[in-house]
């Protein structure tokens, strides 16, 4: 089955789902919301999943990223009026800094260090946003103007919810494209043998370093736009639990796959929103799945749609391959 | 070609590679033989700088191996393939081998954006790729991930990831290790073909296969070269007879070891 049988209608649903909202007119902003937070946050798992499922790196605190561009996006849009564009791309690029410091002395260790270091990074921003009021409003967090786009104002819950689709079309695709060029090619390289991918002329530890970084920019810039769609920033969206959350939407959908993790986002998003009103029951649930899929499905659901999927290619290529597989 | 003198490597207390002086010509087929932990694998992944020399020198084409990092020794014309064919079956066969070309290629970040001179790199890329799969008649196998390819073509996939960067000198660790009779020829026939383009070391235990195709046996044994010379000729050497193929009571060769 080709890629755009499933993309293009998943695509157009999305497209015009704020129209169906409309019709049904019930709660119409909530649920605007609540997908357009899904969107931003499919952008983050796929960005873990650059660094997880693609490169075989750990990182237990992606949404420190995500609040390093938040802030960074909400304080350069609060005190000198920075627009969306310029602060997803602030964020991301604060983010991306943040990550070199990180990475590249992790990355020279072996093993899980990256893991350790990422969690440690994931618990302190949160602590430093919560203590640094001058800059971040501490608990009382940072209030963000109306959105505005290229100097267009794209304050309305129908507009954002556009913004986001798009910002998570444009990250499928560069990540995409990534994934399929030379350097994508060497981060799955380093994952699958260090080794093999050094003989190769793959720069092992840069190679980390590198896609650390990509991971980082596309989290931070997912943070920057977040903080244009809440329009307000508080410590408390960007602690462990969140961390955790992105985590399981990797692990759920099933490594290195970008439609595994957007799968894993809406699986995760899901259950967060339906299980919000009692506290922690969603961590319980999730922690949980991550148990269950990690014994019984480890390819997540990726390995479970692919099953799927192989029994057709299978019979189509004996069908036509020419070459015997034991010639 | 290769000029290595003195190397040695030691790990901890041992010392696996023991005062090796080893030279190979521009091309041809040339074999490292030797028992169990003789340091034929370890010669090779010192040649290739996957670890590292305690003294002595080696110059491929007049490059000093020795200053290289391990990524760079592919761009001094230094490939090779790994005794239990080391592949990324994260990737497809065909994308197994554009790897074999990274250090060729230049793209970094702007892939992601898919410039022009990307879409130029990588097609010119596929294109090699695509010949080299249909040579070894792996083409129609190209979108499969090499896990789920039976062993032999997995060796020779090893074999074609480190050969489609046209390197000056080919080091195969025991690229026929595993393989059935019917993979073999195949292999044998793109290892022959090698040969008349570069120079190929390659560690294999089969005296009746080297008989056809290898120029030069090297024979070694506790890190150390006791024997060199054509593959008929260092069967016959008492030493090689003594330490490796094992004599009967009579003094005579029991068996090729295999």
């Amino acid at each position: 089955m080709p890629r755009y049988a499933v993309t293009v209608p998943v695509v157009i649903i999305a497209a015009v789902l704020p129209l169906v909202l409309q019709l049904i007119g019930e709660r119409q902003v909530y649920w605007l919301f609540v997908v357009s937070e899904f969107f931003v946050f499919a952008i983050v798992a796929i960005s873990l999943d650059l660094l997880m499922g693609r490169t075989g790196q750990i990182s237990l605190g992606h949404s420190g990223f995500v609040a390093v561009g938040a802030y960074t996006a909400a304080i350069l849009n609060a005190r000198f009026g920075v627009d969306l564009l310029g602060g997803a791309f602030a964020g991301g690029s604060l983010a991306a800094i943040a990550s070199l410091f990180l990475g590249v002395p992790a990355t020279r260790l072996r093993g899980h260090y990256l893991g350790i270091v990422t969690l440690g990074f994931g618990i302190a921003v949160d602590q430093i946003a919560l203590k640094w009021d001058a800059l971040t409003g501490g608990d009382q967090g940072l209030h963000l103007h109306r959105p505005t786009l290229l100097g267009l104002d794209v304050g309305t819950p129908v507009l954002m919810y556009y913004v986001a689709l798009i910002a998570l079309i444009v990250a499928t695709l560069l990540v995409w494209s990534l994934t399929r060029t030379r350097l994508g090619r060497a981060f799955a390289a380093v994952k699958d043998s260090e080794i093999a991918a050094a003989a190769m002329g793959v720069p092992v530890a840069s190679t980390k370093v590198v896609a650390f970084v990509c991971s980082a920019f596309l989290a931070g810039a997912a943070g920057g736009i977040y903080a244009f769609l809440a329009g307000f920033v508080a410590p408390e969206d960007f602690g462990i639990d969140s961390s955790l959350l992105f985590f399981a939407m990797v692990v759920i959908g099933g490594m290195g796959s970008i439609p595994g993790a957007i799968g894993g986002a809406i699986i995760v998003d899901a259950i967060k929103n339906a299980a919000a009103t009692v506290s922690g029951l969603s961590l319980a649930i999730l922690g949980g799945m991550i148990v269950l899929v990690v014994l019984f499905f480890p390819g997540g659901l990726k390995a479970l749609l692919r099953r799927h999927a192989a029994k057709r290619t299978t019979l189509d290529r004996t069908r036509n391959a020419t070459v015997p597989l034991d010639a | 070609m290769l000029e290595a003198r003195g190397v040695t490597v030691r790990f901890g207390g041992l010392v696996a590679v023991d005062r090796l002086d080893l030279e190979v010509p521009d091309t041809g087929i040339f074999a490292l033989v030797g028992p169990n932990g003789a340091g034929k694998t370890t010669l090779i992944n010192a040649l290739s700088r996957v670890c590292s020399i305690a003294s002595g020198s080696v110059r491929v084409n007049g490059t000093d191996v020795l200053e290289l990092l391990p990524h760079q020794v592919v761009s001094a014309g230094v490939a090779r393939s790994f005794q239990r064919a080391e592949l990324f079956p994260t990737l497809t066969v065909l994308e197994n081998l554009l790897v074999g070309l990274h250090s060729e290629m230049t793209t970094g970040l702007e892939g992601a954006l898919m410039t022009p001179s990307t879409r130029r790199q990588e097609k010119a890329a596929r294109v090699r790729a695509e010949r080299l799969l249909r040579e070894l008649n792996l083409w129609e196998l190209r979108d499969f991930s090499p896990a789920d390819l039976p062993y032999g073509h997995q060796k020779l996939l090893d074999v074609a990831r480190a050969l489609i960067s046209e390197p000056k000198l080919l080091l195969l660790d025991e690229p026929f290790a595993g393989l059935t009779e019917a993979e073999t020829p195949r292999l044998l026939a793109c290892i022959a073909g090698a040969g008349r383009r570069c120079a190929v070391l390659m560690i294999e235990h089969h005296f009746e296969l080297l008989e056809g195709i290898a120029e030069r046996v090297t024979v070694m044994n506790f890190g150390r070269k006791i024997a060199e010379g054509s593959p008929s000729g260092v069967r016959r050497d008492p030493e090689v007879l003594r330490c490796y193929l094992g004599t009967g009571r009579h003094g005579q060769a029991e068996t090729a070891a295999c």
